[in-house]
């Protein structure tokens, strides 16, 4: 049942998840994104917001619930 | 295998514009970023429609594609020359299947010629369309079953577009018509130079002189003075033959021979000049009919059509020992043509030359080894009677 509840949270994320690569961040389970900036990127999901701050911060994919940001992350906020 | 194509999004405030086709569930595959106000996105191709719808401000360029949708383009964009492929590899295809060539592998034409017939009834001839293996053994069982006296074995091989027959012909041993109990003799009278017996017993030794009708192989076969038995004799005889031959020859020589090559020639003629139009090789002598097309009372030239024939002539004077080896060479070509495969002349002499007001005549001396094989039927009563009077003794 674990193993399962584990794919299945694989597969279909439900809760906001955020894995962060060198020149990457990539957000699953977001609702809806914000500002959009360089050097700022906001992005909202269903228990509040998330504030990201770099430099030459640019979209890479825009999916459904799925964004992947490209660019030097140097901080990142729950609000 | 979604269809995705790359678009350019030019306009003020992209991101806004990303925002919104993602508020609109499309997904942006791949973003990258040209300039501050231009962006090349990946979509799926049916959000695509979408986008148009919701572009408002911003200008959305389609820059490639991907998946079905290119390879469904670019095919198109190639229709021709993908057609033209189609239609050549059937052609090909259907070439392959014509036969352009029969031929029967036999020594005897008879035998090549039945078999060509034959196989032309069955649709097996040029530029027609090749038979299956099974239709090629139906034929061959047909066509074997159709002459049993004639033929062994066929095989008909394809190979490319070309069919090969291959025949064996039925050898039947024919049966000795001639059961007449015989001897071999002389037909003529000569010196025996060769003597070949298939059945009989040989009675004249080579380099002996045989007269005609002397028997050389005999069909009574004696075992101790006592005659056995009679038999149908077989064999070859070869002798030296002499002649005398004369020949005529005279010293004034004319002869014309047609070569049998033809052609017609155009010709211009101004007074006494021809000059031939467009003949670059001319006969060197030839027979010549004229056909005047074209000409006129105060015109000096005509335009005539010359139908010329290629003639060889011989106009030749000859001193008396000229005239004498030509004759000689006129003999032996005339002995030469009475001669048969296995013939030949051993030897020639003149013997006399004579002139004639304007020729001379030769008398020539042949020695010939020629095919001197006669038969002679043995009487049957006599037969009888030898063999009965030598069971008696």
């Amino acid at each position: 049942m674990e193993l399962l509840s584990k794919i299945r949270g694989c597969l279909l994320p439900e809760n906001l998840e955020v894995h962060l690569y060198p020149e990457y961040l990539h957000i699953v389970s977001f609702t809806s994104i914000g500002e959009i900036s360089t050097e700022k990127m906001i992005v909202r999901h269903q228990n509040g917001i998330l504030q990201i701050k770099g430099k030459n911060l640019s979209l890479a994919k825009l999916l459904g619930d799925e964004v992947l940001i490209k660019g030097c992350v140097e901080q990142i906020e729950f609000r | 295998m979604k269809n995705i194509i790359k678009i350019k999004i030019s306009g003020k405030n992209i991101e806004r514009f990303l925002r919104r086709l993602n508020n609109h569930k499309i997904d942006l595959l791949e973003i990258k970023y040209c300039n501050y106000n231009e962006v090349f996105v990946k979509i799926y191709a049916e959000d695509y429609e979408q986008v148009e719808k919701l572009k408002t401000i911003y200008d959305i360029q389609i820059l490639n594609s991907y998946g079905w949708l290119k390879i469904k383009q670019q095919f198109f964009s190639y229709k021709i020359f993908f057609f033209s492929l189609v239609v050549g590899a059937c052609i090909l295809l259907f070439l392959t299947q014509v036969i352009t060539e029969v031929e029967v592998i036999h020594s005897d034409k008879n035998v090549r010629n039945l078999l060509l017939n034959e196989v032309e009834k069955y649709g097996i001839q040029k530029y027609h369309l090749k038979k299956s293996y099974d239709q090629i053994e139906q034929i061959k069982k047909e066509i074997l079953e159709n002459h049993k006296k004639e033929l062994e074995w066929i095989e008909i091989i394809n190979i490319g577009t070309k069919y090969q027959i291959k025949v064996e012909e039925r050898k039947q041993n024919q049966k000795n018509e001639d059961l007449e109990k015989r001897n071999v003799v002389a037909k003529k009278p000569a010196i025996l130079k060769k003597v070949e017996a298939k059945n009989g017993v040989i009675t004249r030794e080579i380099n002996h002189y045989v007269g005609k009708g002397d028997t050389v192989i005999s069909g009574e076969i004696y075992l101790n003075e006592e005659l056995k038995d009679v038999i149908s004799a077989d064999g070859k005889i070869f002798g030296e033959v002499w002649y005398k031959s004369s020949v005529e020859f005279p010293y004034l020589y004319y002869e014309e021979n047609y070569t049998g090559k033809k052609k017609t020639v155009y010709q211009i003629r101004f007074l006494n000049w021809h000059f031939d139009l467009f003949n670059f090789h001319p006969f060197q002598q030839s027979k010549k009919s004229d056909k005047i097309l074209l000409q006129h009372l105060f015109l000096p030239f005509q335009f005539v059509k010359e139908e010329q024939e290629e003639v060889t002539v011989k106009d030749k004077i000859y001193t008396i020992d000229e005239a004498i080896t030509e004759a000689r060479k006129l003999a032996i070509k005339k002995m030469k043509e009475q001669l048969k495969k296995n013939e030949y002349i051993i030897s020639t002499k003149d013997l006399k030359v004579s002139t004639k007001e304007s020729k001379i005549r030769l008398d020539v001396f042949f020695t010939v080894y020629e095919d001197i094989t006669a038969y002679q039927k043995i009487d049957e009563e006599e037969v009888k009677k030898k063999l009965e009077e030598s069971k008696k003794e």
